[in-house]
């Protein structure tokens, strides 16, 4: 595997009124590695990850998918660049059932036109032993003819995995992965996390939780108001007293 | 008596494909949209502009322009008119989201409906546009209320499948994806701008089929049976029935004209009849809406 980042962030930068958030934010992933944006709330890790799916549109800065500009792209053209994102506030859809869920990853939209859907027979059959697969994979609870919102809030955020996971994604953004999560399904999700990065795919995570981080990302950087104010491996940003200060308070 | 029953399965039916193709729009898509008559209208207009201009037909030196094409291809017009006005006003309303998308729509029926109405050289404005031809399909002329009735269910047999079809279908699922959470779904690569104007091109152009229908039917049209009235009537046939399925609309379509027939029966004094009839009809709606929200059979509330 290269060691040419697979994505880039160069400068990013946004303010919202007179409040800056992101300022001249520079990091890089490299493939098949799990990196950890950690700080305090409000730091600006979530706008950042809005800043790379185009979902906000920075004031200024460049971020490089395999080397392509995707700075201020639509959302749906940066998925299709091949990458995908877990929101923090999970946003699986409630009144779709579960396979539904994630049979609208496996569907390929740019080809799939009122044309195709008119006149071509859909392998809907195959493509739905592909998602009970990658729903199995993910560990969510059968039956998948159910309605998503019949999920309890830790198993919507496995589905939401599992959407990313048949989606296959080069890189995978997912915004606070733990967050409101018991520690059974904190450790399932560390394994999916470890079982996606030992595939080949580039993981970045927000993420409060410093032990899951230990245990999962590579590399990982810390922001405080808007700024990187370190990066670099996991277990020595953790460690050095002043990154734990603004980390823990300790 | 029957020829009254036949009437109302013919409306049952004409309102049958308004009803599903907006349920393409808002019931799988999520967007509400207030300028149905409007395709429906436009569809009306084509339709009888290409088929009025039959020699010695004294109205077609007074209009624009006028053809003399087979039923079957000025059908076709109606639904190409139709589609070219949603995929036109698609292009601009879903610039905007919420309330602002409704008034844009809202914007283009009173368009719709103003220019209908002023335009003279397009449709003779308030006067309308009688002596619309009767089909005349393949050699057999639809003449007879039963007659009607076979045709109306040939073209939601041939209509309504392509549209349970899409409902189903990978299209249909994006745009229920983005009905329930437009972000989230664009986070999956779907682009809700190119979705949601695909669904309203198509209802747009099987309202235009609709229009062409109706023209034909009563043949006589004039800008009042396209304005924002009707649409709203057309809104109230998904929120009665529900949407987002297939059960829900042909409810709505079926209550909805049922209801104010059942209502002439019970009796009323002539000059109050009319009124007491709407008032009815509007605390019905009203008590359904509060008790159902997603309508009698609906998947999915309009918010």
């Amino acid at each position: 595997m290269s060691n040419e980042p697979i994505l880039i962030i160069e400068n990013l930068g946004k303010h919202f009124g007179d409040v800056v958030v992101l300022r001249d934010v520079n990091a890089a992933l490299l493939p098949g590695t799990v990196t950890a944006f950690i700080g305090p709330n409000g730091a600006g890790k979530t706008t950042l990850f809005h800043a790379i799916t185009g979902d906000i549109v920075p004031d200024g800065g460049a971020v490089l998918l395999n080397g392509q500009p995707i700075t201020g792209m639509a959302p749906w053209k940066v998925a299709r660049k091949g990458l995908g994102k877990m929101f923090q506030d999970v946003r699986v859809f409630e009144n779709l059932t579960i396979i539904e869920n994630v049979l609208l990853a496996l569907h390929d939209h740019p080809g799939q036109t009122v044309w195709t859907s008119l006149l071509q027979q859909h392998a809907e059959k195959k493509l739905e032993e592909e998602a009970v697969m990658w729903l199995t994979k993910a560990g969510v609870e059968a039956p998948f003819d159910r309605l998503a919102s019949a999920l309890s809030f830790g198993n919507k955020k496995i589905l939401a995995l599992a959407r990313l996971m048949a989606g296959k994604f080069e890189v995978l953004l997912l915004d606070e992965p733990t967050s409101g999560m018991s520690p059974v399904m904190i450790s399932r999700i560390a394994k999916l996390i470890k079982q996606l990065s030992d595939h080949g795919t580039t993981i970045a995570l927000v993420e409060h939780n410093c032990t899951f981080v230990a245990e999962v990302a590579e590399r990982s950087y810390l922001l405080q108001e808007g700024a990187i104010l370190d990066g670099g491996p996991t277990m020595e940003v953790l460690d050095r007293e002043e990154n734990r200060e603004i980390l823990i308070g300790l | 008596m029957e020829e009254y029953l036949l009437h109302i399965i013919v409306m049952i039916g004409s309102y049958a494909i308004l009803a599903y193709s907006m349920n393409l729009v808002t019931g799988f898509g999520g967007l509400l949209v207030f300028c149905m008559a409007g395709f429906y209208g436009i569809g009306a207009y084509a339709f009888t502009l290409l088929q009025i201009g039959t020699p010695g037909n004294p109205l077609a030196s007074e209009l624009i322009f006028s053809l003399a094409l087979p039923f079957p291809a000025a059908l076709i017009g109606a639904g190409v008119a139709g589609g070219l006005a949603a995929l036109l006003i698609g292009a601009v309303a879903l610039r905007f989201r919420g309330d602002f998308f409704i008034f844009t729509t809202l914007g283009f029926q009173m368009i719709v409906f103003v220019v209908l109405y002023n335009w003279v050289e397009l449709g003779r404005g308030a006067f309308g546009i009688y002596g619309i031809p009767r089909p005349d399909l393949f050699g057999w002329e639809v003449q007879q209320l039963w007659e009607y009735v076979v045709l109306i269910g040939i073209i939601n047999a041939l209509l309504l499948p392509l549209l349970f079809k899409l409902y189903r279908s990978p299209f249909g699922l994006s745009l229920k994806a983005l009905r329930e959470n437009e972000r989230a779904a664009e986070s999956l690569g779907i682009s809700a701008f190119r979705q949601h104007l695909a669904a309203m091109t198509v209802a747009g152009a099987c309202a235009g089929i609709a229009g062409g229908l109706f023209a034909s039917y009563v043949t006589y049209i004039d800008p009042t049976s396209f304005g924002l009235k009707e649409s709203i009537f057309i809104v109230s046939l998904l929120l009665l029935g529900g949407s987002g399925n297939i059960k829900g609309p042909i409810l709505g379509v079926v209550v909805m004209m049922l209801l104010p027939e059942a209502l002439r029966f019970i009796g009323m004094p002539d000059a109050i009849a009319a009124n007491a009839r709407e008032i009815i009809y509007g605390f019905v709606l009203v008590i359904l809406m509060y008790a159902r929200p997603r309508g009698l059979a609906g998947d999915f509330a309009l918010k």
